[in-house]
């Protein structure tokens, strides 16, 4: 695998792009490594392209995968269908414009797309008020861009490869999280309790459309204090559209803005009304805590996950270790938010 | 053994050290590093700290939940199966119904142990 920066990736990047896009050449003035990503790597690219309609100077972004992968995660190739799907729906994901599916080129699969500007750092967007024109438009248009992508639904015979749940998707994340529980040494009895409880509660289901599952602050960019881009879909999949509203509001994703419901940086309110009049359907306020609790779950898991990484002595890394210390939060979270539901759900 | 300062007592300077002699002289870029470097030293501090009464602790509710007590193993060994025990009751719901508040109290008290651990302010904030 080639490091982007090396001369030989540099020079196969150049040779795709001029002929991904019908050019006599492309070459890339400026390339630096952008932050986030576990189980990607984004490099910023600013490149010129001569003979083509697409000639003159353009700012991009190369995703490739990274070193290691989750096994969750979509290809390459599946996320630019998927990115490329969402874009085509008017959501406003970045246009992705070529996948190179041939290792040839820089020694792994990768796609390049436009490049949007912003900042996507979940604690300042959660704690700096200035960085936000109106964290409640913020939080409307979010509800509205998550509508937009939520009216795909299938069959596509472009996203063919992502896998239909053949029955309720409650049932078929309780029986993921079990999955992934039995790979871990240690036993976990608070999420196991979690686990059955989402088991026993689980509402009716719901029709499946095209969801992000993770959708959330630090998941998209915000420039000059209004929503740029929503990023990361290697995770997207056919669910129900309640798995990513309650994914955007549960509270672990509100990063210390507890009394911003939707995401840390608006109201819940605000983010069901673009929801709402996007879609033509109002979100039943009532369903969504019950998706919290899978939210807040499947987090935990997934963190227990990523401290795994580290403790296996494949990838040593000092925040994969203390992402393992982040669970007795989420446990104290859950029976929490299970006492709260339950209470609401009681006669009075 | 006598060994003072002790594990937690070096911890808590180290850190200490850190981030009033180090952290201010750190580029930007270094400070997120640096900072948890610092919480994995408040963690582990707490932990060396409070390992052997909070072990003793949560052997005693796991013994008084299932009434018995587990005579092989060391404490660590006989906590770990106590655990194993109650994720494979939780996941077939053994303690619905009747049992459910005790299994309730149980786990409120595991979390709170390891949030004392792993993130006190969170408790704090929860009292």
């Amino acid at each position: 695998m080639l490091d982007l920066s090396e001369t030989a990736a540099k020079q196969g990047l150049e040779n795709f792009v001029a002929r991904a896009a019908s050019a006599s050449s492309a070459r890339i003035i400026a390339m630096r490594r952008l932050g986030g990503g576990a189980v990607s790597e984004n490099w910023a690219v600013d490149m010129t392209i001569h003979g083509s309609r697409l000639a003159g100077e353009h700012a991009l972004v190369v995703r490739a995968d990274a070193q290691s992968r989750i096994a969750e995660s979509l290809s390459r190739a599946e996320e630019f269908a998927v990115q490329r799907a969402a874009f085509l729906e008017g959501v406003a994901a970045p246009e992705p414009l070529w996948l190179c599916a041939d290792s040839a080129y820089i020694g792994r699969p990768f796609y390049v797309m436009r490049r949007a500007s912003g900042l996507a750092d979940p604690r300042r967007l959660a704690r700096e008020k200035t960085l936000l024109v109106s964290g409640e438009a913020l939080a409307e248009q979010l509800g509205q861009e998550l509508a937009r992508l939520h009216s795909i639904a299938p069959p596509r015979d472009e996203l063919d490869f992502l896998p239909v749940p053949d029955r309720n998707v409650v049932l078929a994340r309780v029986q993921q999280f079990r999955a992934a529980l039995d790979t871990l040494p240690e036993p976990q009895p608070v999420l196991e309790w979690a686990i059955r409880w989402l088991e026993v509660n689980a509402p009716d289901p719901q029709p499946l459309v095209l969801c992000h599952r993770d959708y959330r602050t630090g998941n998209y960019l915000v420039d000059e204090g209004r929503l740029s881009a929503i990023l990361d879909w290697e995770f997207a999949g056919w669910s129900e559209a309640y798995e990513d509203i309650g994914w955007f509001c549960a509270r672990c994703w509100r990063f210390g803005a507890v009394e911003r419901e939707a995401g840390g940086i608006g109201s819940r309110a605000a983010f069901y009304r673009g929801y709402e009049r996007e879609s033509g359907r109002s979100v039943d306020a009532a369903r969504v805590p019950y998706w919290e609790a899978v939210a807040t779950v499947r987090w935990a898991v997934i963190a227990l996950q990523q401290a795994q990484r580290h403790l296996s002595g494949r990838e040593p890394s000092l925040e994969l270790a203390l992402t393992g210390r982040l669970v007795p939060e989420l446990e104290f979270d859950l029976l929490r938010h299970i006492e709260m539901i339950e209470q609401k759900a009681r006669p009075c | 053994m006598l060994n003072a300062p002790d594990a937690a007592n070096l911890l808590t300077i180290a850190r200490e050290t850190l981030l009033k002699s180090l952290l201010p002289m750190l580029p930007s870029d270094a400070r997120y590093p640096a900072l948890m470097i610092a919480n994995a030293m408040a963690v582990a501090g707490r932990e060396t700290a409070q390992r052997e009464a909070s072990n003793a602790a949560e052997l005693a509710a796991f013994e008084e939940f299932y009434g018995e007590a587990l005579t092989r193993g060391d404490p660590q060994e006989r906590l770990l199966e106590f655990n194993r025990r109650l994720a494979r009751d939780a996941r077939v719901g053994r303690f619905e119904g009747s049992g459910e508040i005790e299994l309730r109290a149980l786990l409120e008290r595991q979390v709170r142990a390891r949030l004392k651990v792993s993130n006190p302010k969170c408790l704090a904030r929860c009292p």
